[in-house]
């Protein structure tokens, strides 16, 4: 269950943009995690919700989080598929040299301020 | 209502405490090294054995994390080092600034290496940094 320290590193880091930015309230923010960090959307979101729930800046402000596949690129053939748990082997000529295209992005986008 | 722009990496304020962490310990001179593995993979064997291997020729302190008990801390003194049990109360990894308050209860001025024990896990471990100038992962496999 990492989802419970995410949600709490992303409302650190939301509380004080909204501080810097002299918001009275957050209604939303939007976050991209790539698949590679087995993050559960539904754990998170709810997360977020228990811990804005107790937080007058963020009561009920809204996550949206959009998860990017895990892409490859084959070094020999340039076949381009998605990785499914980690295994980075080709699945046209069966070799494990491919180049990660996304699904390790880890950021906070943007949020919706009043 | 605006929309603001963020674009930051969500664990920004561990990346922060870690840094100050690893800054530290590099001023002391420690070397850092976080430990990870599976739950019960031999983490604290492996470093008793090295504690006692060692001793007399480097000062090692150790800081463990796990998720109920101070066992594995018991285990460490026992073997003849420092250490500080960290309990995460259900959290499945270990964070900077739990190692930062850690540090307090520590005697820096001898060490020569910190391990740090990371909670038996190999998914989120990996993805929090905690001022470590290496990570091991100690794997261990079927007998046949
Ligand atoms: N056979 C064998 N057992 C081991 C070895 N290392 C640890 N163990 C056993 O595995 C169990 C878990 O070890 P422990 O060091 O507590 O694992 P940790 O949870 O990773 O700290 C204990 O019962 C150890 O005695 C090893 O190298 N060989
Ligand atoms: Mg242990
Ligand atoms: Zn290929």
């Amino acid at each position: 269950m990492h989802e419970l320290s995410i949600a709490d590193a992303i409302a650190e880091t939301v509380i004080e943009q909204a501080t810097n930015h002299h918001a009275s309230h957050v209604k939303h923010v939007s976050v991209r995690i790539g698949e590679a960090n087995a993050v559960i959307s539904e754990a998170l979101i709810f997360c977020f919700e228990v811990i804005a729930s107790s937080n007058p800046l963020l009561t009920g402000a809204q996550l949206k989080v959009d998860i990017i596949p895990h892409q490859a690129r084959c070094r020999w053939c340039d076949c381009e598929f998605h990785v499914v748990q980690y295994i980075t082997q080709c699945p046209r000529c069966g070799r494990w040299e491919a180049e990660m295209l996304s699904g390790t992005e880890f950021l906070i986008q943007d949020m919706e301020i009043d | 209502m605006s929309k603001v722009s963020i674009v930051q990496n969500i664990l920004a304020v561990n990346e922060r405490i870690s840094n100050d962490i690893h800054q530290l310990l590099a001023e002391r001179q420690v070397c850092t090294i976080n430990l990870m593995s599976s739950a019960g993979a031999g983490k604290t064997t492996l470093l008793e054995q090295t504690i006692k291997r060692l001793k007399g020729r480097l000062e090692i302190g150790v800081i463990e994390g796990d998720v109920e008990t101070s066992a594995d801390a018991e285990r460490i003194e026992a073997a003849g080092a420092q250490a500080v049990q960290i309990i995460t109360q259900g959290t499945c990894h270990l964070e900077a600034h739990m190692v930062q308050i850690a540090l307090n209860e520590l005697d820096l001025e001898p060490l020569d290496i910190l391990f740090i024990e990371n909670v038996g896990n190999l998914v989120c471990p990996a993805g929090w940094n905690l001022g470590e100038d290496l990570k091991i992962v100690v794997v261990s496999t079927n007998r046949r």
